[in-house]
C-alpha cells in the first residue's frame, strides 16, 4: 500500500488531491497543513510520494524540497509539486532543488493521477534496483 | 480501477473554506486598517502576508473548481498584494479600498456559486485597474471597480446583445456619477440634407460622451423608411437633451432616443454601493458580503450548524429508544424478572443521554466576539465617506450566546453601530469645540445577567438624541422619557435628518432593529441618552432561542405545543385503568405498569372545559403525557398528540400575558401563535393545588370508566 503525504494549507485542496489519487486503490494518505507539519511527518516515517503545495505559511514548499533532498533517507522520495498560476517563476527553482514533477492548478484528476502513478512506478523500480533506498512499504 | 473522480463533490467544502479564507482576509484587513489609523501609518508585514496567503489559497481552490472569474480576480489581487508586500508600491487608502472591493467581488462570486448562479466574468477594466495599481500607475483603479455590477444585462435594450462582452462590461461598470446610455439615430434623406449623417452624429456624440460602440439595427426595429437605426452605446455625464441634440434631435425627442442602461449618477464615490446594498438588505449585509457568522477563529472547529442539529436529533432519537427500553423492562418486571440492576443502568443511561444532548446544545454557543469582530470593518466602511472619526471598542466578548441568536441579532447590531456613527458621533471640529477627543468612541459591552440572559450596552460618546427634532419629525407627540423617545425612533419611516444619510438615516433601520430584537428574539431594547454626552442602547437578549423538538397536542380543541424533552412517555388512556378518587374534584388515578399515577386533566388545569371523548375526526383514545415533577411521574391527560415539529420558542415577555405554566409562544407555520406549555410547571401546579397523592402500591378496586 503506497503511503502518500499530501501537503497543502488548504484542507479542501488536500481532500481533493486525495480524491484524485483514489483510483490508485488502497492508499495511506497523510495530511500536512504546513511545511513544518510536512517536515515533521517526514521525520517520523517514510512515504512513497509527497504531493506538495509551494505557497504555505512559515516553511514553504521550496524549503520542504530543500529539506528532503538534504536527507540521505529521503533523497529518492518522489515529490510532486502542485501550485497555482503565477508561481511559474518558482517552477525552475523547485525543480532545480530536486522536485520530481510540477503541476499547476487547475489540473484534472486524471492528470494528477497519471503523474502520481508514474512517480510511484519509477520509484518502485528504482527501489528494487537500489534495494533499501526508498523507505516504507 | 475507476478513473471517475469528480471534484464537484467538493463544492460545498470549497465554499465553506472560501468563507473561512474570507474571514482570515477580513481580519488581516482589519489589522491593516488599524495600522492605517495610527499616526505613523506604519504597517506590519504580517497582515499583508496573511492576506496574500488567503487570496492565494482562494485562487488555487477556485482554479480546481473551475471558477475562472474568481481565479482571475484573485490572481491580480495577489499580484497587487505582492507588489505591496515587496514595497514596490505603497498601501495607500486607494489601494486598500481596491483590495477590499476586489475581495468583495471574489466573495460575491463565491456567493453566486453557492446559489447556483453563473459567475459574472471579472470586468477587464477591474483587472486592469488592479494591474495598474500593482504597477504603481496613476490610480484610476478605484474608479475601475464596478459600481453597478449587480444590475442585470439589459438584453431587452435593442442592440445590447450585439455588444462584445468587454463592451458590455464597460457599460455595466459605469463609473460613479456617469451613466451608460444608448442613443438611437435613424438616418433619413431629410436628416442627411440637414447634416445629420451617422458619421456626423457619431462625431458629435463622441464629443459629449464616451462612445463605446455603434451598432446598426436593421428592419422592424424602427419605422423609418430604410428600416435602419443605429444604436450608439456609451457612457455619458451629459443630460438627455444634450445627447439628443448631438444626434440631431430636438429636446422633445430626447425621451424617445436616449435610454439609460446603467445609472451610476446616484453613486457619488467608492464607498456608496456597499452601503446601499447594506441598507437595501435591511442592514443585513456585511462589510464583506455573505460570509455568515460561522466560526471564524482558526483555533476553533468549524462545524456546520446543521451537523450539530443532526447530532442533537440523533441523541433525541436515542432518548426515545431509551424510553422504549424502559417499557420493555417494565414488561419483564411484570413477568416477574428481577430487573432492578438493569433499571439502575437504564436510569444512568437516560441521564447520560440527557447530558449528551445538553453538551451538544452547548456546541451552538459562540463568543460574542464573533459579533463584535466585524464592527471595526463596518466603521471603516463608514469612515471612508465621512469626515467623522470613530473607533470601536468591545468588552465582555467572552460571554457566549447561541449561534442562532447571534445570527439573527447581528444585522440589528450593525444597524445600531451605524446609527451611533451617523447620528451620535459629531464631526471632529464639533467634538473638539466641546472638549471631547476628535475621535468618537462606540463601545459594545456584553455581560450575562443573573436571569440567564445577555445584556449588550451599545454606547457612543456623541451628541445624544435631539429630542426636539425627534418630536418634530414625529408630529409633535409628547416624548418625555427615554422610553417614549425610543418608541418614536422605532416608528417605521421616521427620519429626523432632512437629508437621509447613507448609513442609517433612512428611517427604516431602528424599526427593523427593534423588530429583530424584540419580536423575533424575545429580547428588549431600551435607550438612555444625554445631550452632548451620548446615547446608549441597552439590548437584552436570551442566551439561546430554543429551537426545540416539540409535540403538537390538542387539549379541549385547542392546539398547544410541548417540548419533547420533558415528556417521558405518551400513553393511550384506557378508561378501564382510570379511577376517580372520592373527592370529585381531585385528580384521578391511572394504573400504569406496576403502579398508579395521579392523572390530571390539562384542560382543568388551564381552566378549559374538559372533553373526555376525542374530538371528531381524531381516531383512537385520548392520551396522557407522563412527565416527571421532582422525579415523581405525573400523568397529564390531553386529547391527543398529533404531530412532532421543530420550532422556535419565543418567551412571553409581556407581564400582562405572562401565564404560569406557559413557557412561550411559537408559530407552527400557519401564522397562528401557539402557546408552549411548560408541562413540568403544570404538573407542579397540579400537585400543589390538589395535593398529589403518592402512588399507592395498587389501584383501588372498582375502577370505572370516566
Amino acid at each position: 500500500m503506497p503511503d502518500v503525504l499530501v501537503v497543502d494549507d488548504s484542507r479542501v485542496m488536500r481532500e481533493m488531491i486525495a480524491a484524485c489519487l483514489r483510483p490508485l486503490g488502497t492508499l495511506g494518505v497523510t495530511h500536512a497543513a504546513s511545511g513544518l507539519e510536512a517536515i515533521e511527518q517526514l521525520s517520523l516515517r517514510g512515504f512513497d510520494l509527497m504531493v506538495l503545495d509551494l505557497n504555505m505559511p512559515d516553511v514553504g514548499g521550496l524549503e520542504v524540497v530543500e529539506f528532503v533532498r538534504a536527507q540521505d533517507r529521503l533523497k529518492s522520495l518522489p515529490i510532486l509539486v502542485v501550485t497555482s498560476r503565477g508561481d511559474d517563476a518558482s517552477r525552475k527553482g523547485v525543480l532545480e532543488r530536486g522536485a520530481s514533477a510540477f503541476m499547476t492548478k487547475p489540473f484534472t484528476p486524471e492528470a494528477l493521477l497519471a503523474e502520481a502513478s508514474a512517480l510511484l512506478e519509477a520509484s518502485r523500480s528504482t527501489a528494487s534496483a537500489t534495494a533499501g533506498a526508498v523507505v516504507s512499504e | 480501477m475507476s478513473l471517475e473522480v469528480d471534484l464537484s463533490e467538493f463544492r460545498s467544502a470549497y465554499l465553506a473554506e472560501m468563507e473561512e479564507l474570507a474571514i482570515a482576509a477580513e481580519s488581516a484587513i482589519a489589522k491593516l486598517d488599524a495600522a492605517d489609523s495610527t499616526p505613523s501609518g506604519v504597517r506590519a508585514r504580517g497582515p499583508i502576508r496573511d492576506l496574500l496567503r488567503a487570496v492565494h489559497t482562494m485562487k488555487g481552490l477556485s482554479a480546481m473548481m473551475n471558477a475562472e472569474p474568481i481565479v482571475e480576480l484573485a490572481h491580480d489581487l495577489e499580484e497587487l498584494l505582492r507588489a505591496i508586500d515587496g514595497g514596490s508600491v505603497p498601501l495607500d487608502p486607494k489601494r486598500l479600498s481596491l483590495v477590499v472591493e476586489t475581495l468583495r467581488g471574489i466573495l460575491e462570486r463565491a456567493a453566486a456559486m453557492r446559489e447556483g448562479h453563473a459567475l459574472s466574468p471579472a470586468p477587464r477594466a477591474w483587472i486592469e485597474g488592479l494591474r495598474a495599481s500593482a504597477a504603481g500607475e496613476a490610480q484610476a483603479s478605484i474608479d475601475a471597480v464596478p459600481k453597478t455590477q449587480s444590475a442585470p444585462p439589459r438584453e431587452s435594450v435593442a442592440g445590447f446583445d450585439k455588444l462584445e462582452p468587454d463592451e458590455r462590461e464597460l457599460l455595466e461598470r459605469v463609473r460613479p456619477g456617469a451613466r451608460a446610455v444608448r442613443v438611437t439615430f435613424a438616418p433619413s434623406p431629410e436628416k442627411a440634407a440637414a447634416g445629420h449623417t451617422i458619421a456626423r452624429v457619431r462625431e458629435r456624440l463622441a464629443d459629449v460622451m464616451e462612445l463605446v460602440r455603434v451598432v446598426p439595427l436593421s428592419a422592424g426595429v424602427s419605422s423609418n423608411a430604410g428600416g435602419l437605426t443605429f444604436a450608439l452605446f456609451g457612457i455619458a455625464t451629459s443630460a438627455d437633451d444634450v445627447l439628443a441634440a448631438a444626434a440631431g434631435y430636438g429636446a422633445g425627442e430626447a425621451l424617445a432616443v436616449v435610454t439609460t442602461l446603467f445609472d451610476g449618477t446616484a453613486i457619488a464615490d467608492g464607498g456608496h454601493r456597499a452601503a446601499d446594498l447594506l441598507l437595501a438588505a435591511g442592514g443585513d449585509a456585511l462589510a464583506l458580503p455573505e460570509p455568515s457568522l460561522s466560526s471564524r477563529s482558526s483555533s476553533h472547529l468549524r462545524v456546520e450548524p446543521r451537523r450539530v442539529d443532526d447530532a442533537i436529533d440523533r441523541v433525541s432519537a436515542m432518548l426515545v429508544t431509551r424510553s422504549r427500553l424502559t417499557l420493555a423492562l417494565a414488561k419483564m418486571t411484570e413477568r416477574g424478572v428481577d430487573t432492578r440492576e438493569m433499571a439502575g443502568i437504564l436510569h444512568d443511561s437516560a441521564r447520560q443521554l440527557r447530558d449528551a444532548r445538553g453538551a451538544l446544545m452547548r456546541l451552538r454557543m459562540i463568543p460574542t466576539s464573533e459579533l463584535t469582530d466585524r464592527m471595526p470593518l463596518v466603521l471603516k466602511d463608514l469612515r471612508r465617506t465621512s469626515p467623522k472619526l470613530a473607533r470601536f471598542e468591545a468588552s465582555g466578548t467572552h460571554v457566549e450566546l447561541d449561534k442562532a441568536v447571534a445570527d439573527r441579532v447581528f444585522p440589528a447590531l450593525v444597524h445600531l453601530v451605524r446609527n451611533a456613527f451617523d447620528h451620535g458621533v459629531e464631526e471632529p471640529a464639533e467634538r473638539e469645540a466641546l472638549g471631547k477627543p476628535a475621535e468618537g468612541c462606540i463601545t459594545a459591552a456584553f455581560r450575562s445577567t443573573s436571569n440567564g440572559r445577555i445584556e449588550l450596552r451599545l454606547s457612543d460618546d456623541g451628541r445624544g438624541i435631539d429630542r426636539p427634532s425627534v418630536l418634530a419629525a414625529a408630529g409633535g407627540a409628547g416624548a418625555g422619557s427615554d422610553a417614549d423617545l425610543l418608541a418614536l425612533l422605532c416608528r417605521p419611516g421616521l427620519s429626523t435628518k432632512a437629508e437621509a444619510s447613507r448609513a442609517s438615516g433612512r428611517g427604516m433601520g431602528m424599526d427593523i432593529a427593534r423588530k429583530i430584537i424584540v419580536d423575533e428574539l424575545g429580547g428588549s431594547l431600551s435607550l438612555e441618552t444625554t445631550p452632548r454626552e451620548g446615547t446608549t442602547f441597552v439590548v437584552d437578549l436570551p442566551l439561546t432561542i430554543a429551537v426545540v423538538d416539540a409535540f403538537k397536542i390538542r387539549v379541549a380543541a385547542e392546539v398547544f405545543v410541548v417540548a419533547v424533552a420533558v415528556v417521558d412517555e405518551i400513553v393511550e388512556l384506557d378508561p378501564a385503568a382510570i379511577v376517580a378518587l372520592p373527592t370529585s374534584t381531585g385528580p384521578r388515578l391511572m394504573r400504569h405498569r406496576t403502579g398508579t399515577l395521579a392523572l390530571f386533566e390539562v384542560a382543568d388545569l388551564l381552566g378549559f372545559p374538559r372533553a373526555d371523548a376525542p374530538p371528531d375526526g381524531e381516531r383512537g383514545a385520548r392520551q396522557a403525557l407522563i412527565v416527571r415533577k421532582s422525579g415523581e411521574p405525573v400523568a397529564l391527560a390531553i386529547d391527543r398528540v398529533f404531530g412532532q415539529v421543530e420550532t422556535v420558542v419565543r418567551p412571553l415577555e409581556d407581564l400582562l400575558v405572562r401565564v404560569p405554566c406557559v413557557s412561550g409562544s411559537t408559530d407552527l407555520g400557519d401564522g397562528m401563535p401557539r402557546l408552549v406549555l411548560d408541562l413540568v410547571a403544570l404538573a407542579g401546579v397540579a400537585s400543589a393545588k390538589r395535593g398529589a397523592p403518592s402512588a399507592p402500591a395498587g389501584a383501588p378496586k372498582g375502577a370505572h370508566p370516566s
